[in-house]
């Protein structure tokens, strides 16, 4: 039987609570225009950047990011990558992604 | 094209809300459009029931992601995170970033939020990043309301399933690849834009820069520092690049 730890629902009402502050603070508190560009620059590249952070973060696992078992990780993302850059399917280059990670780790 | 297609389609789904009703009312070709996200939805959501089920997260925690988060990216985060008990700042700190992006959504959609059609909050929740996708080249975002009802019931229905399923299936140590491999899109996706708007991936390369760093240094929450980093220092240097 999985107990419910306090930790998580401490995690669970913050991130509600930050997820919906996100949507709905544009609606209720107008932003300064001045706000709104810095916002506009910046979005492309915080936002590749933080997507690249947990990239990394998920090829490093519990381990250190340059070791052995980060391979599999590495490939099944490459062939990720190269199935989305060639057939723009988002669900496909997941599936592959994955069936791939599969195959290397039985490896 | 047949009679039938031509029609207006018509879905009825009625829901208390505030002793007051929302239904679904959605034209042939909004439609055709939002099946889609929001099977691509009840995929993805069957998919996150299972991998946070199989990670020992309580099934309470796990609808009531789908229900009140409603955002896939961070939610798979999240389990991940609460699964390898890190502390709940730093899942908290992860999630706001990771959703920052909402912030421009909503302030792009304004108008179409705070029209007379639908209710102000509700729409405001219910806005991902799909259904900003799908409606960013629609003059008309008259329906906005009723696509985001229509998909989030995909999102919750794959959620259920999920969680009823997990239990019962064996452990698929592969599942856990599924995260990674939604950030490698996302990332991919993020960093071709990049690319094509602004011709660089500097970013993309002081981000990676940042982690390894990090990481060597730090042992725990180094996401978290790197995040903070990587906030710190793009608008910084895109600044000084500027000038």
């Amino acid at each position: 039987m999985i107990q419910l730890q306090w930790e998580q629902f401490v995690a669970l009402f913050g991130l509600i609570l930050v997820t919906q502050f996100s949507r709905q603070l544009p609606v209720w508190i107008p932003f300064p225009d001045s706000l709104l560009q810095f916002l506009e620059k910046s979005k492309r590249p915080i936002g590749a950047g933080i997507m690249v952070l947990l990239v990394l973060y998920c090829w490093k696992g519990a381990g250190s990011l340059i070791s052995i078992s980060t391979l599999p990780r590495v490939f099944g993302s490459a062939i990720t990558a190269g199935v989305y850059l060639r057939k723009r399917n988002f669900y496909l280059a997941i599936i592959a992604g994955t069936i791939s990670y599969a195959v290397a780790i039985s490896i | 094209m047949s009679k039938k297609l031509r029609k207006p389609l018509k879905m009825q789904v009625e829901k208390s809300f505030k002793k007051k009703t929302i239904s679904l009312n959605l034209s042939n070709a909004v439609f055709k459009k939002a099946l889609v996200v929001a099977i691509g939805y009840f995929i993805a959501a069957t998919a996150f029931g299972i991998y946070a089920t199989q990670l020992n997260v309580h099934w309470a925690i796990v609808i009531s992601l789908s229900i009140f988060v409603f955002a896939g990216a961070s939610q798979f985060l999240a389990v991940k995170l609460m699964a390898s008990a890190v502390d709940p700042v730093s899942i908290i700190l992860s999630g706001l970033f990771l959703n920052l992006r909402h912030l421009i959504y909503s302030t792009l959609f304004l108008k179409d939020i705070k029209s007379s059609d639908g209710k102000v909050g509700v729409k405001a929740a219910l806005l991902t990043d799909e259904v900003f996708g799908l409606f960013q080249t629609e003059t008309d975002r008259s329906q906005l309301q009723e696509v985001e009802v229509f998909v989030y019931l995909g999102w919750i229905g794959g959620t259920l399933v999920g969680v009823l399923f997990g239990s019962f299936l064996p452990k698929i140590e592969s599942l856990d690849f599924v995260l990674t491999a939604l950030f490698t899109v996302l990332a991919v996706d993020a960093i071709e834009e990049l690319r094509k708007v602004e011709n660089q991936y500097f970013p993309a390369l002081l981000s990676a820069g940042i982690f390894i760093v990090v990481s060597s240094i730090v042992l725990e929450n180094a996401l978290l520092y790197s995040m903070f980093l990587v906030i710190l220092c793009l608008p910084l240097l895109q600044r000084i690049k500027v000038k």
